[in-house]
């Protein structure tokens, strides 16, 4: 199981990773106003 | 000049014509492999003594054909069509994914010639040899920057759910991609894994399992989160919800691997760590097929009169069967009747012809008609029969193989009195026999179904002429 | 009809007033760029004259066809237009400028930066959940080999591998999301007083020092078992509990703030050399000229110079009517120029003002409010202090036996303790309530208002617009004997016709219901602000007659006769009178059964009006209401409501108006009723929209249901501390389980908040049936 030694520090840092997408989407306001985002898509074309 | 500001106003829709088209090609295509080897378990005569046309060799064919040309094809031309209109901007680059599709294509007519040939890495769903791992590697890189630069040069602020799906699964497909094909080439068509025994398993279902998260799930999901609100005229029942759904979903995704090998030399302990994750699995993927399907509460007089409505949430009801039967085949008990058997083909199949079949071609027949500058297809009765022959067919495929496998699974354990085996092998294989023959019938009711798609899509797109959309300059409120 | 047109300013009408807008600096007040680097700018506008959903699409419309406009989004319930434009093809002056055109003059809003505080503290809130919650998910992960797996099945080094992954991702729930908890633990404990804060920070403190020893130095007394997965969960709940709470308030506030942001950022202004230039409110200085279109709100105090309008004033004094404003009327900061442009001269600006003055007031009365302490922080001291004692009680009694067991009883002391359910137990309820209130229309802006008007014994109605229906009614009361009431009808029409005066509106309105025709030929009419109107007739003989409608002032009349009905109207000619109309108000449906009912439930029902004593009286008559004053001013008002509070009642006072502002704060507690009354929206504790009184009842009772519910979490969570403490104490409780048994509790208590989500407005209707 020498594998798990790559497999969870690299899930670890993956989190990270995860996390900091999601950081980004919350300090961009991503997350905010979502109704309104959810209906937008029906108003082009 | 003038043209390059022409350009700049209107989709990039070529290349995901191209994609679409191939995607339908590609379906008629993986489907017709499938029978073939449906086929061959039924009437063995049929791999016709030759190697290549031999069930092992097809059979890699026939999951790369459907899983990478139709789906892959499906994917990366649903992603543009999506993340041009949910960003209101010309994709990225327009050379960039022009090489996406004449990459994608040659990879997969390379993996054609050489999975019947016999070049195999011989590991489930990455048997292609490492050159063509490595083209592959490098067109996803190319999709990745045309995607991604997509959305860096967006004109709407925010980023529609859709794109996270696809994001993800073009992240992770390339993560997954990258370390499951890690190899030691020994000459231009033998490669040597990187990882040994217990190791090379579990990388290999590690991958596996994510390849049906995030390709097989995550992607279409995306397709899901676009298409079913614009063919039901309606928004997503809750946006907010989807969101949870995606940030849960990823992080739960990337551990199920495990419950493929219960009962194998892998630790306990991480055998049920695999199991448990996959039971927590159950509550995203179900929460986000309510959604989808809600998100037709208050038009459902909609399904009556619209196959492609009722393509795409006939989609969800599998996906949400799938995402039901996949956990309760991850506890252990239960595993130990299912696995080996062809209730997991029938699983799978539930979820690659119901599931994502089902919402690929949904989306096409959204798509193709106004890639083409045509209100609808060319025959809406065509998609009325298609819709019924694909139904039937995948109703006969899972239920002829959930009897089968469970018969089989019980006709393993079966014990006598005395402790020796009740049956032989032989006699699990005779006794399915017509369960396969129902199988074969059901999924050739599914490929003539992609047939009469074909057709359909010639007749659409030889009917109209290639439509160039213009990006608009304003985003209506709602 | 007389009324003084008023050119266009010329500067103005050949230059763009609002090219001073073209600066960056100026329209990054009320706009945000897209991205960093990106010439595409958001931008927030105020569109007083957009009022439903034809006029945000017409705004939508025009704007969508202006070129280097991307995206309009207009609404006509917040009066906002949100519009995405270009820099590079176009400014804020030509679209400003477009908007004119089409008739929706537009101000900036500097909104986006007034709500980025909380904006950032909201996001902080979510990240900080967010944080916590998905390394949970993945300490729990590594965690839950180890619970269900034989001790022999994971080797050595397994085991320490899945300790540091577990460290490595409880690090950011330490260092980051826990922060509130240990920083506000902190701050109670250097200001000596025990916080709910303080037993979670220890327990918290205490279990990952005591899960890192284990992990970096195992084999000491400490034990060597992790308790990353509770301490993370123990974390998470905490935190629901917290953005709940932010959740609710960030929901509710921003009422004030919309008031704040009345008044314009920029106004014309005449300079030394005659034109009109588009200057910074900030900067204007007294004695000023202001040129102010209608649909402007007047930024400063002063008088109109040149120009006759009508001003809207209903936010700064609760008077509904328009105020009629001719050369030299005074116009106030804050309210808003509604039929025609005017000239005004600055007299006063800034903290100056009315409005500020206003404002402060509020702000001031709100704050003087004695704070009602919650009931959970009534119990929580002495119970915080009872948790430390028994955690210590733990340590001591497992020391000697088994140092690792003693700590760790103690924490799971401490977290099986811990406020989760306690401090969820009261927002969990008071958010449930106040969604459920917001969906029938009633807004909550303090969640302590839920208790307070559960403890009311006495309500205090403003009659205006309360009680009343706004409509008036009218009635002829007397008529001179030798006119045809054809003629009187026909000239009562006629001269009202013209008129933007409710009055004149409401006489205009019934005479035309008596099938009076207003197209009689007339001339040199006139209107007297707070008189009336005026105008020349031509009888069949051939004689001018001049006719007067308005009161008894500017008819001449002197022998008032006394009324019920709130005011009395002359049609006069000369000396002559030739009618006499009534106008009343209307009781509200429901008002008297409503009324009744809250009597019935013993509350002392009061009135206090501004208004004269005898219709008061009569309306208090109506109603059944005892005890009713008219002529009652704002501080006769505020007076009554202390000397209440003195006999030790607690007042509930509903209004309407802002004249109420300093009487609403000064009150236990407050409901404003009625619509399109901002500045009581952002003042009383609770918003009922909409007329319907009875609502009222249903309220309170609803309310009381709320205290009563959050009463049964308190008891619920204090029961399960009774049965959990002394088990941890007794080391037969391992910290999971405590987490856990706190994760139920805490749910128990958010199911049982949710029955609250029920409300039936209508229930105390069926009891009376």
């Amino acid at each position: 199981m020498e594998i798990a030694f790559l497999l969870i520090p690299m899930a670890v840092i993956l989190v990270f990773a995860i996390l900091g997408g999601l950081w980004w989407a919350i300090q961009t306001g991503q997350f905010e106003d979502l109704e309104e985002e959810g209906s937008r898509i029906l108003e082009q074309d | 000049m003038q043209d390059a500001t022409v350009k700049a106003a209107t989709y990039n829709d070529k290349v995901v014509r191209q994609f679409a088209i191939m995607a339908v090609v590609w379906g008629v295509f993986g489907t017709l492999m499938g029978v073939i080897i449906a086929s061959q378990l039924v009437w063995p005569e049929l791999n016709l003594g030759l190697p290549f046309t031999s069930f092992g060799r097809l059979r890699p064919l026939h999951t790369n054909a459907v899983i990478f040309a139709f789906g892959g094809t499906a994917l990366i031309g649903t992603s543009y069509y999506v993340v041009q209109r949910t960003c209101q901007a010309r994709l990225f680059s327009d050379r960039l994914a022009s090489f996406t599709f004449w990459g994608w294509q040659a990879v997969l007519i390379a993996a054609a010639i050489s999975l019947p040939l016999g070049y195999t890495q011989s590991k489930e769903y990455g048997e292609l040899e490492w050159p063509i791992d490595i083209l592959m590697a490098i067109v996803w890189i190319a999709y990745a920057t045309v995607f991604f630069g997509t959305i860096f040069v967006r004109k709407v602020k925010h980023i529609y759910v859709a794109n996270w799906f696809y994001g993800a699964f073009i992240l992770a497909v390339a993560l997954l991609h990258i370390v499951e094909s890690a190899a030691i080439p020994a000459g231009w068509f033998k490669s040597y894994s990187a990882y040994a025994g217990v190791q090379d398993a579990m990388v290999q279902w590690w991958y596996g399992h994510n390849a049906v998260g995030f390709l097989l799930t995550a992607g279409f999901l995306g397709m899901m989160y676009y298409f079913v609100p614009k063919q039901a005229e309606r928004p997503v029942y809750s946006y907010s919800l989807s969101i949870v759904h995606f940030w849960a979903l990823i992080f739960t995704y990337m551990w199920v691997g495990p419950h493929h090998l219960h009962y194998t030399a892998l630790p306990d302990w991480t055998q049920s760590l695999g199991m448990v994750l996959s039971l927590i699995l159950f509550a995203p993927s179900w929460g986000g097929m309510i959604n989808g399907i809600m998100t037709l509460s208050g038009a459902w007089h909609k399904l009556r009169t619209d196959p492609i409505l009722r393509f795409l949430i006939v989609s969800l009801s599998f996906y949400g069967m799938s995402t039901f039967e996949g956990p309760m085949m991850a506890i252990k008990t239960v595993n130990a009747l299912s696995h080996y058997t062809d209730w997991t083909v029938g699983h799978v199949h539930s979820g690659a012809l119901g599931w994502v079949g089902f919402i690929t071609i949904g989306s096409l027949y959204f798509m193709i008609p106004r890639l083409f500058g045509q209100k609808q297809m060319y025959s809406v009765k065509a998609i009325e029969v298609h819709f019924w022959m694909a139904t039937i067919g995948v109703v006969l495929y899972i239920a002829s193989l959930w009897i089968s496998g469970v018969m089989e699974g019980l006709m393993w354990r079966a014990m006598n009195a005395d402790g020796t085996l009740a049956y032989t092998f032989v006699e699990s294989v005779k006794a399915k026999f017509p369960y396969y023959f129902t199988r074969a019938l059901g999924g050739f009711l599914y490929m003539s179904g992609m047939f009469l798609m074909l057709w359909n899509t010639y007749k659409t797109a030889s009917s109209g002429k290639p439509a160039t959309v213009e990006i608009p300059a304003v985003v209506a409120h709602s | 009809m007389v009324r003084i047109a008023m050119a266009e300013p010329r500067a103005v009408s050949s230059a763009n007033p609002w090219l001073g807008l073209d600066i960056q600096s100026e329209w990054e007040r009320f706009s945000q760029r897209e991205t960093t680097t990106s010439s595409v700018w958001t931008s927030h506008v105020w569109v007083d004259s957009m009022h439903c959903a034809a006029c945000s699409g017409r705004i939508e419309q025009s704007l969508k066809q202006h070129a280097g406009v991307l995206a309009v989004y207009a609404s006509a319930a917040s009066k906002r237009v949100r519009i995405v434009w270009d820099a590079q093809k176009t400014s804020p002056s030509k679209w400003f400028a477009n908007l004119n055109e089409i008739g929706y003059p537009a101000l900036p809003v500097t909104e986006y930066n007034a709500i980025t505080d909380r904006t950032v503290q909201q996001r902080k809130m979510l990240w900080r959940l967010v944080v916590a919650v998905f390394c949970m998910m993945q300490v729990m992960m590594y965690a839950y080999p180890t619970y269900l797996t034989g001790s022999n099945d994971m080797t050595a080094d397994m085991v320490q591998l899945l300790k540091w992954a577990s460290w490595v991702l409880t690090l950011p729930v330490m260092l980051f999301s826990a922060t509130p908890f240990l920083s506000q633990a902190w701050s109670s404990l250097k200001q000596r007083q025990l916080g709910m804060d303080v037993p979670v920070a220890l327990g918290i403190m205490v279990a990952f020092i005591m899960s890192a020893l284990a992990t970096f130095a195992p084999g000491g007394w400490w034990g060597d078992t992790v308790y990353y997965d509770s301490l993370t969960m123990f974390v998470s709940f905490l935190l629901i509990g917290r953005w709940l709470d932010v959740k609710l308030r960030n929901r509710t506030a921003g009422a004030l703030e919309n008031m704040m942001r009345r008044l314009p950022h920029a106004v014309l202004k005449k300079n030394d050399a005659g034109e009109w230039v588009q200057i910074a409110a900030s900067n204007i200085n007294v004695g000023d000229i202001l040129f102010v279109r209608p649909g402007e709100v007047f930024a400063a105090d002063g008088k109109v110079v040149n120009g006759n309008t009508s001003a809207d004033e209903s936010m700064l004094t609760g008077e509904s009517d328009p105020v009629m404003k001719a050369a030299g009327t005074k116009v106030i900061a804050g309210s808003g120029n509604l039929t025609s442009a005017i000239e005004m001269q600055v007299e006063q600006v800034g903290e100056g003002t009315q409005y500020h003055a206003l404002v402060n007031l509020m702000a001031s009365a709100s704050t003087e409010k004695p704070g009602i302490a919650l009931l959970a922080d009534k119990v929580a001291q002495p119970f915080l202090w009872g948790v430390l004692l028994a955690a210590i009680v733990a340590v001591l009694y497992w020391w000697s036996t088994d140092p690792a067991k003693a700590v760790m009883s103690a924490v799971a002391v401490l977290v099986v303790t811990c406020p989760c359910a306690l401090s969820l137990a009261t927002p969990a309820a008071m958010l449930a309530s106040a969604g459920t209130f917001a969906k029938g229309g009633v807004l909550i802006r303090r969640l302590q208002a839920i208790q307070a008007i559960s403890e009311v014994d006495t309500i205090v109605f403003d009659k205006t617009g309360t009680l009343t229906e706004n409509l008036q009614q009218v009635e002829l009361a007397e008529a001179h004997p030798d006119w045809g009431s054809t003629l009187l009808l026909d000239m009562l029409a006629t001269i009202t016709r013209d008129s933007l005066h409710p009055v004149a509106k409401a006489l205009h309105g019934f005479a035309l219901q008596q099938d009076g025709s207003d197209q009689l030929p007339m001339q040199h009419w006139q209107e007297v602000v707070g008189g009336g109107t005026s105008a020349t007739f031509t009888t069949q003989s051939g004689d001018a007659i001049e006719v007067k409608i308005g009161n008894a002032r500017f008819c001449g009349i002197t022998n008032e006769p006394e009324t019920e009905a709130l005011r009395q109207v002359y049609l006069t000619t000369g000396a002559t009178m030739l009618a006499r109309l009534t106008l009343s108000e209307q009781v509200k449906p429901h008002a008297k059964a409503a009324i009744s009912q809250l009597i019935s439930q013993g509350l002392d029902i009061q009135l206090l009006s501004g208004d004269r004593i005898a219709p008061v009286k009569n309306l208090a008559a109506q109603l059944g209401i005892a005890n009713a004053s008219g002529l009652q001013k704002a501080e006769d008002k505020l007076q009554h409501v202390k000397l209440l509070q003195q006999q030790g009642r607690k007042v509930l006072m509903v209004g309407d108006g802002l004249n109420d502002g300093p009487v609403i704060a000064a009150a236990h507690t407050s409901i404003a009723m009625g619509t399109g009354v901002p500045l009581t929206q952002a003042q009383a504790d609770m918003v009922v929209l909409g007329n319907d009184i009875g609502v009222l009842v249903s309220l309170i009772s609803h309310c009381k249901k709320t205290i009563l519910i959050v009463k049964q979490n308190l008891l619920w969570a204090a029961l399960y501390n009774a049965a959990g403490v002394p088990l941890a104490i007794m080391g037969l409780l391992p910290a999971w389980l405590a987490g856990l048994g706190m994760a139920t509790s805490s749910l128990l208590v958010l199911l049982n908040a949710l029955r609250l989500t029920h409300w039936d407005q209508l229930d105390w209707q069926k009891g009376q049936a």
